[in-house]
């Protein structure tokens, strides 16, 4: 891999400490350096040339049945074993230091049951590789060190999605395995050009990042932006997408998420084949898509799955509540304190005879509903699920029921507030919603210091934003603004799946043709 | 952090054309039916546009082709190699004047018609306040983002007075545009001054050309943009006078707002729509208004080579907000928009033009040397 990562060498790195000749003083250093826990498991051998060993590895993190396998290979006949030391031609390209022979692993690796095994003459990668699940082989006399892969622990089952639940599509979602992940993925895209480049991040926690995409389709600058930012980040343990999101994206101070979270294998297998970049991380079912634009947001994987026509409609809608929910608290405060003249009369009496005993006007009223609102999802969230209902029904229907009848807000308001509350619910995307729930707030101060005025001066000002922010060099506003008419077809409107004939032109693809549109069939490339 | 430079493909014509509509799309039209009114009788203004619309057409033309010659190379640097650098800078000057007048000119406007027909109590110089920050929070941003954001509004400001139009035809009588062909040259001439005053604004092809993937085709998008523009102008000109009358429309302020007024939606939703119609219509004045200013910071650095961005608004910002607080009433208002007009008729079109002649000529003589 021609990137190296700044973190490769650990803060506990014991850069060119070699294992020694003696298999005691071996097993007492790598006792030392991990100040022999209780799940680390050495046990000593005798081969079967009757040569002395020992097998270290973590309890927990090996598969079971395969360590057996490997013990009972070491032990019986069944390995031949050359008392002098000396190895076969194909391991040589292993140990580079094994031209004094006595000093080579006197056991091929090529036959011992597993998947891989290598040979290490590091310290620092053996203990590496011990951490991550491999069972590590020291005989008695030999310098160097066979790594046997035999990683296997205990992960969560691939289950449906939590957070994104849509009614027609596939039901699995990413787990914390990135090998399941990784085959997850293989599954849906089943070409030869799908390429995982893995990167291994933080100087402690060592996190497994792969970087996902199809090559001939990806634009290769993309590609190597995306792999060159990895390489920047040096922070101790990244824990979970969220840190390497923040620390790769384009501008960390802008409300807006300009990289996609995802828990849905489906949604990654459509970003790849569109020509976009996925990040898959160890230890989170939250995998990462990138470049994105704020389009993105109201685009479910469902509006694939269904008729074109109810697709659009339901993206029209989304994009409705999106507005709604950023603006509807505002135009209440900036209808009633400015511009009681733009509702119609009839309402504007009516909302002002239910008014009559309220005490606050109408900008406390907003921020004293909106600010209860927020309080009860947030309840939500951390009380455990059962609790977590009643708590949104107890506080929606009876505090709002309550208030009204204590004459502290009127009915519109809470009309109001249900109506946002329900509007953001409806965007498909958790990051996009939350930036709005920021938002809304801004938008109703701007109300409240200049009406209609203020609302308008505050869309202008988060467009300019909008306009100025890119998701790694790819315009956030596109299609609409830099103008790509071609990107329409899958924009608000998902024309018919035979019409989309071609990948977003504002990716840049390396080829842009998804449809053969050829008689003679033969994909011109 | 540095970012792929891929997305970063440039402006294309089309986007140009909505660029130079955007920006002639702006507080003109709010008062054109009146100025047009004024100048001519019944419903002849229609010829005073459409003759407008062809000359500044032909004005657009021929200064975005005074754009294209200047190539890669800013429209102020290749001014200084056509006329020296001493006149360019006079130029540069006049230009940066003109820009920053008309940035203060809209935003005069913004904050009077605010006055109007949002806030009664609240004092102009707030609104003005309130609105020149957010011009400067946008041009503390990326050039090429404030082109974008013209991409994003002037679909919006296109359809509502597309809702303006259908909703309005209830009330328009077809007996108020009559009689035709009434007035009289001169009567005509002083409404095609009006319509070309409002209509100018094209100049900043000058600068913007130096985004355009392929800048020869500027003078087809500039004369794109002004012909939305003049279409514009002339469906809201028959629209006030079809709705108010010639003397109607003579006597209000903002005919094009109160045309926004006349307009009811079936089951009554919105009472009062002028003053949606406006917020809508603010935004393309933000966009007028903040390339105004954006281009008034681009003349400054042709003279300050040194000073930074950040310098160049400090400096500007206060400027404009003076320039635009210093008329006390509508008659020095309006005197102050002429003022502009002119200035922009000289700086910003009857000099590239002229340097388009120059450059012609210079390069007929080294056409000429050359062959000798």
């Amino acid at each position: 891999m021609e990137y190296k990562s700044p973190a490769e060498k650990g803060p506990n790195s014991q850069t060119g400490r070699v294992p020694a000749a003696s298999l005691a003083e071996n097993v007492q250093y790598m006792k030392d350096q991990l100040q022999s826990p209780e799940d680390l498991l050495i046990k000593s051998i005798v081969m079967a040339a009757g040569q002395k060993g020992a097998v270290a590895c973590i309890d927990g993190l090996v598969d079971k049945q395969l360590k057996v396998q490997i013990l009972q290979t070491l032990m019986q006949e069944r390995l031949s074993i050359d008392s002098a030391g000396a190895k076969s031609n194909e391991a040589e390209q292993g140990a580079e230091e094994g031209d004094g022979s006595g000093d080579g692993m006197p056991v091929e690796a090529g036959k011992i049951p597993v998947q891989d095994a290598r040979y290490s003459t590091d310290w620092d990668d053996i203990l590496l590789s011990i951490l991550t699940g491999d069972t590590a082989l020291f005989v008695e006399g030999a310098k160097e060190v066979l790594l046997l892969g035999s990683k296997g622990w205990k992960s969560r089952a691939v289950e449906e999605p939590q957070t994104e639940t849509i009614i027609r599509g596939p039901r699995d979602g990413f787990t914390e395995d990135i090998r399941t992940n990784t085959a997850l993925l293989r599954r849906r895209v089943k070409d030869v050009n799908l390429r995982f480049e893995s990167f291994r991040i933080g100087r402690r926690g060592r996190k497994d990042v792969i970087v996902a995409y199809l090559n001939g389709v990806v634009n290769p600058q993309l590609v190597e932006e995306v792999k060159r930012r990895i390489t920047t980040i040096d922070i101790d343990d990244p824990e979970g997408s969220g840190y390497i999101e923040q620390w790769i994206t384009d501008r960390y101070w802008s409300p807006y998420p300009q990289i996609l979270n995802t828990e849905r294998p489906d949604k990654v297998a459509g970003a790849i084949m569109q020509g976009k970049v996925a990040l898959l991380i160890d230890g989170t079912p939250f995998q990462l898509i990138m470049p994105i634009m704020l389009s993105s947001f109201i685009q479910s994987p469902e509006d694939y799955y269904q008729n074109w026509i109810l697709s659009s409609v339901l993206r029209i809608l989304r994009v409705i509540s999106a507005f709604v929910a950023l603006f509807l608290p505002g135009l209440y405060i900036a209808l009633l304190e400015y511009h009681h003249g733009l509702l119609p009369s009839k309402l504007a009496f009516s909302i002002a005879g239910t008014r009559e005993g309220v005490p606050f006007p109408a900008v406390v009223e907003t921020f004293l509903m909106e600010t209860t609102l927020e309080l009860l999802r947030e309840a939500g969230i951390r009380l455990p699920k059962p609790i977590g209902q009643t708590i949104g029904v107890v506080g929606g229907l009876v505090i709002g029921e309550a208030a009204v009848t204590a004459g502290i807000v009127s009915p519109v308001m809470v009309v109001v507030v249900a109506v946002t509350a329900i509007a953001s619910f409806a965007i498909p995307s958790y990051g996009f919603a939350v930036s709005i729930r920021l938002l809304r707030f801004g938008i109703m101060l701007a109300a409240a210091i200049f009406g209609l005025y203020g609302i308008v001066l505050a869309l202008i000002m988060n467009c300019i934003h909008l306009a100025n922010l890119k998701s790694f060099g790819v315009a956030y506003t596109g299609p609409l603004a830099p103008l790509r008419l071609g990107d329409w077809r899958d924009f608000i409107i998902r024309v018919p799946v035979m019409n989309m004939v071609k990948r977003p032109a504002i990716l840049e693809t390396m080829d842009e043709v998804r449809i053969n549109t050829d008689d003679q069939g033969e994909k011109n490339k | 952090m540095k970012t792929a430079s891929f997305g970063e493909r440039p402006v294309t014509p089309l986007e140009m054309s909505m660029t130079i509509a955007s920006m002639l799309i702006g507080v003109g039209v709010l008062t054109l039916p009146r100025t047009l009114a004024s100048a001519t009788k019944s419903f002849d203004g229609w010829m005073s546009i459409a003759g407008a619309g062809l000359i500044a057409m032909l004005l657009g033309a021929l200064v975005s082709r005074t754009a294209v010659k200047a190539g890669n190379q800013p429209f102020l640097e290749y001014a200084s190699s056509l006329i020296s650098r001493p006149l360019a800078c006079l130029l540069a000057f006049f230009q940066m004047l003109y820009f920053l007048g008309f940035s203060a000119y809209e935003t005069r406007a913004i904050a009077n018609i605010s006055k109007q027909y949002l806030f009664d109590r609240t004092p102009v110089e707030y609104i003005a306040l309130a609105f020149f920050l957010v011009i400067v929070y946008g041009v503390s941003g990326s050039r090429s983002g404030l082109l974008r954001l013209n991409v994003m509004f002037l679909p919006a400001v296109l359809s509502i007075v597309v809702v303006v139009v259908v909703f309005g035809y209830r009330w328009f009588e077809f007996g108020n545009l009559e009689p035709f062909f009434v007035t009289g040259i001169p009567g005509l001439l002083k409404g095609m001054k009006e319509v070309v005053f409002s209509l100018l604004g094209f100049e900043i092809i000058l600068y913007y050309i130096v985004f355009m993937a392929r800048p020869e085709k500027a003078p087809k998008a500039v004369v794109g943009g002004i012909l939305v523009a003049v279409v514009i102008d002339l469906i809201i000109y028959q629209l006030a006078i079809g709705i108010f009358s010639n003397v109607g429309a003579m006597n209000i302020i903002y005919p094009t707002v109160e045309l926004a007024k006349e307009i009811q939606f079936p089951g009554n939703f919105f009472e009062r729509f002028e003053s949606l119609f406006f917020v809508i219509w603010i935004m393309t004045i933000y966009n007028t208004a903040v390339m105004g200013f954006d281009l008034a910071g681009e003349c400054m650095a042709f003279l300050f080579k040194r000073m930074t961005k950040r310098v160049r608004h400090l400096i500007l910002a206060p400027a404009a907000m003076i320039i635009c607080m210093t008329p006390n009433n509508l008659p020095q208002f309006d005197l102050l928009g002429t003022m502009i007009s002119y200035l922009a008729v000289g700086a910003g079109v009857l000099i590239p033009c002229g340097l388009l002649l120059l450059s012609g000529r210079k390069k007929g003589t080294a056409a000429h040397a050359d062959t000798k």
